[in-house]
């Protein structure tokens, strides 16, 4: 079982910046991803679960935990954190940091070698596992962050922009590695920048942009926008069958994004009807399809276009 | 469990201070007196004007342990209180610049322990290596001077000397993490040691003025006794603050009454100018230890309050 989060009105404020505020949600067994624009406070919020900043106010508990409490140590072995930027100091091995972090969970010398060594098989490190970190590349930093978190069991992953400078052919891997874990029960916390990896990921969304603006499932998000699909039509004079189906009261927009001579309709019942008018007019329609909004569509429109 | 995660937090510190380039510049510092006793000797055994350039340069009855205090005054001494401030500043500062610190805080009991085993490593370190200064220290002495009979003095003060660096390095190791950077930590904990330096000699000059115009013959009197005190210390150091212990003992054997604060049992002690080094041992240790714990616990305090 993963461990429980609770989050009852929490705030962080440094100085006078706040950082999150008034911040309420649980999370339990699966994949919460939070998600918000740069500046939302996702990073505070993770750091907040691990113990590593204190609410201001409000309270952050973990199993029942404050993890402002000495207590809160006792849990520290079952939580595996990855940070953000891939910071780690240049001078020891991958193997040599992996080893002294083993050990101080209490893992005995001559196993911590062994736990180290394991844990950086699990994200391929093999090969690099006794060169100075300081000459390694940022996707190869990053993994090792990662290898920290997963070497051992834990009941409790929170992970700060896994993805980002990782290496592509290491996205899915650890997609894999994610999924796995979630389905053996760990509570997961996400924050990404690969929005489809999250959509595809993810049992639920927080949206946080100082405060939460939504959490729930997926479905629950994308029903929340509406509409939540569209109609895409591809014709071969896209501007003037813009002008030509508003004349006619439809509400279109061209959208390059979804293909050359895209216009998309908002209404997607009326899809087939404005492909027919516009092929009776002698416009050549290519392709008449539904479009499902994205996560990052739908994330967008929630936090007021501001792609983060 | 604790020695082990203990052992591994120290094992992990002693490796990363003996990979530094600063470490090397200390192995040539303490290389030096050698290789500059040799070059010397080599030169001074040519005879200028019918004299020996020897006799020129130390004076026919210099004793061999002057020449060691010299060669330590000019060596260690002189540059120990800048080692101890290049290793504080550094210490934690640069363990929370390089991101090291939040995944040993994210280990069980990791403030804690993280921040013995630092103290521990770098003690061992500092203390180990000023003894090793002290004999080489020792053998530019036997390549000047010839045989001594206070010959174990050089080491055994190398390694006194690394105690009272403590101090040092746990000021400035507090000044970095309060900064959280490591040339704060260093330029901080420099000024806080010249600068105590400083008052303490600037006031006690005040008093030692307006007493000596009262009383010459005391002046004089206390100027002898002051070169003969601070012969046998001449590894004085930590914060300068302790200085105002000494100059109170020699103060207390001249001038009275002193316009001091009173010391607990400073009264008693008995300090003649034939003052030997198991008379002030005592009280370095003391100063040494006193400063050391109070500044061990406003270290462990910065730490545990620290969020990353």
């Amino acid at each position: 079982m993963g461990l429980r989060v609770e989050v009852r009105d929490a705030s962080k404020r440094f100085g006078f910046k706040i950082a999150y505020d008034q911040v309420s949600f649980e999370a339990d067994s699966g994949i919460l991803a939070v998600i918000g624009p740069n500046g939302a406070g996702k990073t505070t919020l993770l750091k907040t679960l691990v113990g590593l900043y204190r609410p201001s106010k409000g309270l952050v508990k973990v199993e029942g935990v404050d993890v402002s409490s000495p207590l809160f140590d006792r849990l520290l072995s079952k939580i595996g954190y990855v940070p953000e930027t891939p910071d780690l100091p240049a001078w020891p091995t991958p193997c040599e940091l992996l080893e002294t972090l083993a050990r101080l969970e209490g893992i005995d010398s001559l196993d911590a070698r062994r736990v180290a060594r394991e844990a950086a098989s699990l994200m391929g490190l093999d090969e690099d596992c006794e060169t100075r970190i300081g000459r390694l590349s940022k996707g190869v930093r990053k993994r090792i962050l990662i290898a920290q978190a997963f070497m051992r069991e834990r009941e409790l992953y929170v992970l700060d922009e896994p993805y980002a400078g990782l290496d592509p052919e290491w996205v899915s891997t650890f997609r894999n590695l994610l999924l796995e874990r979630a389905r053996a029960g760990a509570t997961i916390v996400i924050s990404s920048h690969i929005l489809r990896e999250v959509e595809d990921l993810a049992d639920r969304i927080l949206v946080l942009k100082t405060q939460v603006r939504f959490v729930g499932s997926m479905q629950e998000l994308k029903a929340k926008l509406s509409p939540s699909k569209v109609a895409v039509i591809i014709v071969d004079r896209p501007e003037e069958a813009l002008e030509y189906l508003r004349r006619l009261g439809y509400q279109a927009v061209i959208d390059s994004s979804k293909g050359k001579g895209a216009v998309v309709l908002k209404d997607p019942d009326k899809a087939f009807e404005a492909a027919g008018l516009l092929r009776d007019s002698g416009f050549v329609v290519r392709e008449v399809r539904l479009h499902e909004m994205s996560l990052e569509e739908a994330y967008l429109a929630l936090v007021g276009g501001e792609k983060h | 469990m604790t020695c082990n995660i203990i052992s591994a937090v120290i094992a992990f510190e002693i490796k990363r201070e003996a990979r530094k380039k600063a470490f090397l510049l200390m192995i040539v510092l303490v290389i030096l007196p050698v290789m500059a006793a040799v070059v010397v000797r080599l030169f001074t055994g040519r005879e200028i004007g019918g004299e020996r350039l020897w006799a020129l340069l130390f004076g026919a009855d210099l004793g061999s342990s002057a020449l060691t205090g010299l060669i330590a005054s000019i060596g260690i001494v002189g540059w120990s209180w800048l080692v101890g401030v290049m290793y504080g500043g550094d210490l934690f500062a640069s363990d929370i610049r390089e991101g090291l610190l939040q995944l040993f805080f994210l280990r069980p009991k990791g403030r804690i322990y993280y921040v013995l085993g630092k103290m521990l490593a770098v003690g061992i370190f500092l203390t180990s290596f000023f003894a090793v200064a002290g004999v080489f220290t020792l053998v530019a002495g036997l390549i000047l001077g010839g045989w001594q009979r206070d010959w174990w003095l050089a080491p055994v003060l190398g390694f006194l000397l690394g105690l009272g660096v403590y101090p040092i390095v746990l000021a400035s190791s507090l000044f970095g993490i309060l900064t959280r950077s490591p040339i704060l930590g260093m330029i901080l904990g420099a000024a806080a040691y010249i600068l105590t330096g400083v008052a303490v000699s600037l006031g006690m000059s005040i008093v030692l003025v307006s007493q000596g115009i009262a009383n010459i013959e005391a002046w004089k009197d206390y100027m002898e006794g002051s070169i003969i005190l601070s012969g046998y210390i001449p590894f004085l150091a930590g914060t300068q603050l302790p200085l105002i212990f000494y100059y109170y003992i020699t103060l207390e054997n001249t001038f009275t009454p002193i316009p001091l604060p009173s010391i607990g049992g400073a009264s008693q002690v008995a300090v003649t100018l034939d003052l030997t080094p198991s008379d002030v041992l005592p009280l370095y240790l003391g100063s040494t230890l006193i400063g050391t714990l109070v500044l061990f616990a406003l270290n462990t305090w910065a730490i545990r309050r620290l969020e990353l």
